[in-house]
């Protein structure tokens, strides 16, 4: 039990130190006097800190907020004397876990106190462990079952003999490996909320590019973007569609195909701008046989209230997606 | 593309084993063997004539990809993980072995293409 004791009285770091070893025999208590003290105490995790509110050099605000910078659930309690209601409240609105009155009689409590909040960290963190191990648990059922599917369909895809059919089990799966890939991103971002859009757009671009079976220049420019999760996953499947059938259609063996992708921010929208360079002379336009794809682009933009608008360049063809942020 | 490249795949899930073989052959490599647990891939190592590993981290039996990944590195076998785990130590463990990548399931099959050529490449 490694505590940290912060208090400019000598006598007072004393009898806490004696009313902490009531609680625990094992008790290996860091006296902190000064600000060296304290980037000393620190160098190895406390399980506790007890802190004064006013000590000369500093407060007891300042230790909790450097202690708490290093080690995060540390529990902290403010013993102090010199203090009121008022400071008490702002002790607890600070994060300290308990604020005990400084007196000889109110040691005892000072040690109960200091139980109490290390027992309760302690709960709180076997719970977080828990949770994460669930978590990962959960991530790799997800990830394996998402494997299986996909893999399911490319089994399938080997034995139909029609070539259309094929292509549509095909676009099926690079959904689901889209959908995969910003489950990924949602999983990597700290507080699952929110996805990167210009990592995950760049890799969808780059994927569904190299797959292509003619060479394929890809020039892409990405505006960093954060996305949360309900408008990420369809503008992510939507641009997965514009993509696959942009790139069938600068998939050109006469002409080298060119595919561009940017991603920006226009006011207080999100604009995404697909463009390809068509087919190549007296090539045939193989893209329409993707009516789906062309179906769920309308019906994910209306979903995010987006705006559609289809352009036919000279050569090739330009999709702009705009959506209210 | 070079034929000489042999790829072992240790994989306990059979349509994903599958899967992956089906990619190593796509790209004009060898499949030397799928196998669904460590002490299997242990023997198959032993007997030689391997070029790469792909792995999964968790599989049947008492030993884990991670435990296969440190035999390969000892034989001088390039290997690389193809993995659904989440869990950011085991994936500090699996780093410490020095894979030549660690592919998120579901693989996509660009970046094992992209790697079957690199190694293929230095293997030519």
């Amino acid at each position: 039990m490694r505590a940290v004791v912060a208090d400019d009285d000598p006598d007072a770091r004393t009898l806490s130190m004696r009313a902490l070893a009531q609680e625990w025999d094992d008790l290996d208590a860091v006296e902190v006097a000064g600000p060296a003290d304290l980037d000393e105490a620190l160098r190895m995790p406390p399980d506790l800190l007890v802190t004064d509110y006013d000590l000369r050099w500093t407060d007891g605000f300042a230790i909790l907020q450097q202690v708490r910078a290093a080690y995060p659930a540390c529990p902290a309690v403010m013993f102090t004397g010199t203090g009121n209601e008022d400071l008490a409240v702002r002790a607890m609105k600070a994060g300290f876990d308990d604020y005990v009155v400084k007196s000889h009689t109110q040691l005892k409590r000072l040690a109960a106190a200091c139980r109490i909040v290390v027992e309760r960290g302690r709960a709180t963190r076997a719970l977080v462990d828990n949770r994460d191990l669930v978590l990962a648990e959960l991530y790799h059922r997800l990830h394996n079952n998402l494997q299986i599917v996909i893999s399911l369909i490319r089994q399938t895809e080997k034995v139909v003999q029609n070539t259309a059919d094929r292509r549509q089990l095909t676009d099926l799966r690079q959904r689901i490996q889209a959908l995969s890939a910003l489950q990924e991103q949602f999983y990597r971002s700290p507080d699952f909320r929110r996805v990167d859009f210009s990592n995950f757009l760049g890799e969808l671009a780059g994927r569904i590019v190299g797959l292509a079976p003619v060479p394929i220049t890809l020039s892409t420019r990405l505006e960093p973007l954060e996305l949360p999760v309900d408008a990420a996953v369809p503008l992510g499947l939507l641009a997965n569609e514009l993509i696959t059938d942009a790139v069938r259609r600068a998939n050109s063996k006469t002409r080298g195909g060119e595919l561009s992708v940017c991603l920006e921010r226009e006011g207080g929208r999100v604009v995404l701008t697909v463009a390809d360079n068509g087919v190549g002379p007296g090539e045939q336009d193989t893209t329409a046989a993707s009516g789906i794809g062309l179906h769920l682009v309308e019906r994910l933009a209306q979903q995010v209230d987006g705006e559609v608008v289809r352009t036919e360049r000279a050569p090739g063809t330009e999709y702009r997606v705009s959506v209210p942020l | 593309m070079s034929t000489l490249l042999r790829v072992l795949i240790v994989e306990d899930e059979v349509l994903i084993a599958d899967f992956v073989a089906d990619l190593v052959e796509e790209a004009g490599y060898q499949v030397a063997g799928v196998v669904a647990t460590g002490e299997a891939a242990l023997t198959r190592l032993s007997s030689g004539g391997i070029s790469l590993v792909l792995l999964d981290i968790k599989l049947k039996g008492r030993l884990t990809g991670i435990d296969v990944a440190r035999a390969a590195q000892d034989l001088g076998v390039p290997h690389a993980f193809i993995t659904g785990s989440g869990d950011p130590r085991m994936r500090a463990e699996a780093e410490a072995t020095g894979p030549r990548a660690f592919l998120q399931k579901p693989v996509n099959a660009q970046h094992l293409f992209n790697l079957l050529e690199a190694i293929g490449a230095a293997d030519r």
